[in-house]
């Protein structure tokens, strides 16, 4: 009896041990693969989080609730400090509002003379925040829209008052969104009124960077930023949020309130194609000025197809994909 | 032989636990993930997935198999926004750890097994900053990471009470425990 009890802790240790460098080396595997943004990978983590995503669900509710318990008595007890601050806040907004009906309708008169159609281009859809990522490691929601309800890669998402962040995986039922604060975020901004380009980077703080700026002679304090469109994945003119500064640089205060995520719009949006070059791929290139006056031109090389296939989107301004994508 | 098949068929308590034992992680992983606080500013949830099966494989190391470990490790790390096989590979080094040391702290108080995994936990932290510059990817900052450590010891008891109390998965006396000596 002995005996067998020994021999099956002996099986018993060796089988562990194998398994044990089999899970290391799946882990060893995963993680290069999550390095190397494997596509295959991208899909997985979306295919899990889909078949979650009820689950997920039904947690929230209760942890939400016992959240906005705790909250709710937070607030009570600064209730006063609360009150003033938003009186003092009514009596800003009321001389905005009376600037705002004032600009509405001399943009209404503008339009009208102009004759200016809007095409509605922008659809959205809304939903919940069913998970976040909990940990140090990023920045990033679950919501419960996905690829069914006409979600996609890119998708601009935004709260009541401004930008949140982008969609970077889209499951079925399910959608994954990089908030603007994680460390892989790169939004193409614009910063109003000087109009100067800029990129906004997360870094794991409440309020992002703003780098590469053309002109920083331009920028203050108290300016708003937007997205500039530039690379044709977001929108161009969301609300973004206030330039502040701090320290060194300038950062930017999120008109958004990334804290308390409960609803968020995703941006159906899709940017006019625009031709920027002639048709060279298609057909024998037309002698250009230049060519006329230089060597003799080799029948060989003006048909070749593969000749300009990159350049062919050279001139059009700021179309850089980078700008606005890039994660890991 | 006999033998053979026998060792690897399980007994049908130790089933049973172990799919409880399951179970409570992914209960773990799903409270984990609810969107209580959702930016930089706000704590980071701490590790609960950790503290179930931590303190389930010291009270019943065989109730925690290394697939299972795995399964639940790798299914948070891709449901969170987790380095995939990251949090997986920690999870599973510092789980067998604590089976190592599951016999003696069978027999210690509580404080001890609060200390050992204090000081586990914290080695993990340290190799997942490693792990990520190994990597050249940006680890998170040291005091995210320390506030969330911080956050998880401080859900230690809750989890004892739920895995020894609720669960009833106790350390075993008798033919069992005298077995992993």
């Amino acid at each position: 009896m002995a005996r067998a009890r020994d021999e099956r802790r002996e099986l018993e240790k060796r089988v562990r041990s194998v398994l044990l460098v089999l899970s290391v080396l799946v882990c060893l595997i995963a993680m290069g693969l999550w390095r190397a943004d494997n596509p295959r990978l991208v899909q997985l983590r979306m295919a899990v989080a889909d078949t979650l995503a009820p689950g997920l669900g039904w947690t929230a509710g209760p942890v939400e609730a016992l959240s906005a318990m705790v909250r709710d008595f937070e607030n009570f007890t600064d209730v006063y400090a609360q009150n003033r601050e938003l009186r003092r806040e009514i009596e800003r907004l009321r001389g905005w509002r009376a600037e705002a009906r004032a600009l509405e309708e001399r943009n209404a008169q503008l339009g009208a003379l102009m004759n200016v159609r809007l095409a509605p281009r922008l659809a959205f859809v809304t939903g919940d925040v069913i998970a976040d990522s909990g940990g140090p490691f990023s920045e990033s929601v679950l919501v419960n829209v996905g690829e069914r309800d006409g979600v996609s890669e890119g998708s601009a998402a935004v709260d009541g008052s401004g930008l949140v962040g982008r969609v970077v995986g889209v499951g079925e039922r399910s959608s994954r969104l990089m908030l603007l604060t994680d460390f892989s975020s790169r939004i193409a901004v614009t910063i109003q009124p000087s109009g100067r380009r800029a990129i906004m980077v997360g870094d794991a703080t409440a309020a992002p960077r703003l780098d590469f700026i053309d002109d920083t002679e331009d920028v203050s304090p108290g300016n708003t930023v937007e997205t500039s469109g530039a690379g044709g994945v977001l929108p161009p003119r969301l609300p973004i949020g206030r330039v502040i500064a701090v320290g060194d640089g300038q950062r930017v205060a999120l008109n958004s309130d990334l804290e308390r995520l409960e609803f968020v719009r995703l941006l159906r949006y899709r940017p006019d194609r625009q031709i920027d070059s002639s048709g060279r791929i298609l057909g024998p290139r037309r002698p250009s000025p230049g060519a006329e006056l230089g060597a003799e031109v080799r029948p060989g090389a003006e048909t070749s197809p593969v000749a300009t296939p990159g350049r062919s989107r050279g001139p059009s301004p700021g179309a850089s994909p980078v700008l606005d994508g890039g994660r890991g | 032989m006999r033998g053979w098949i026998d060792a690897l068929v399980p007994e049908s308590g130790q089933v049973w636990r172990a799919l409880l034992v399951g179970l409570a992680g992914l209960v773990a992983i799903t409270v984990e993930m609810a969107p209580v606080g959702t930016g930089p500013v706000a704590l980071p949830s701490p590790d609960l997935l950790l503290l179930v099966l931590g303190v389930a494989v010291v009270r019943r190391p065989d109730c925690v198999p290394v697939p299972m470990v795995l399964a639940l490790g790798l299914t948070r790390d891709m449901v969170g926004d987790m380095p995939v096989g990251l949090g997986a590979l920690t999870l599973t080094a510092a789980i067998e750890i604590l089976r190592a040391r599951a016999p003696a702290l069978a027999r210690s108080s509580l404080v001890v097994e609060a200390i050992t995994l204090a000081s586990v936990t914290l080695a993990m932290l340290v190799a997942q900053i490693l792990l990520m510059l190994i990597m050249l990817a940006q680890p998170p900052y040291i005091m995210a990471l320390v506030r969330q450590w911080v956050l998880t010891l401080a859900f230690w008891p809750l989890a004892v009470f739920a895995i020894r109390g609720v669960m009833g998965i106790r350390t075993a006396s008798g033919p069992v425990g005298a077995r992993e000596r």
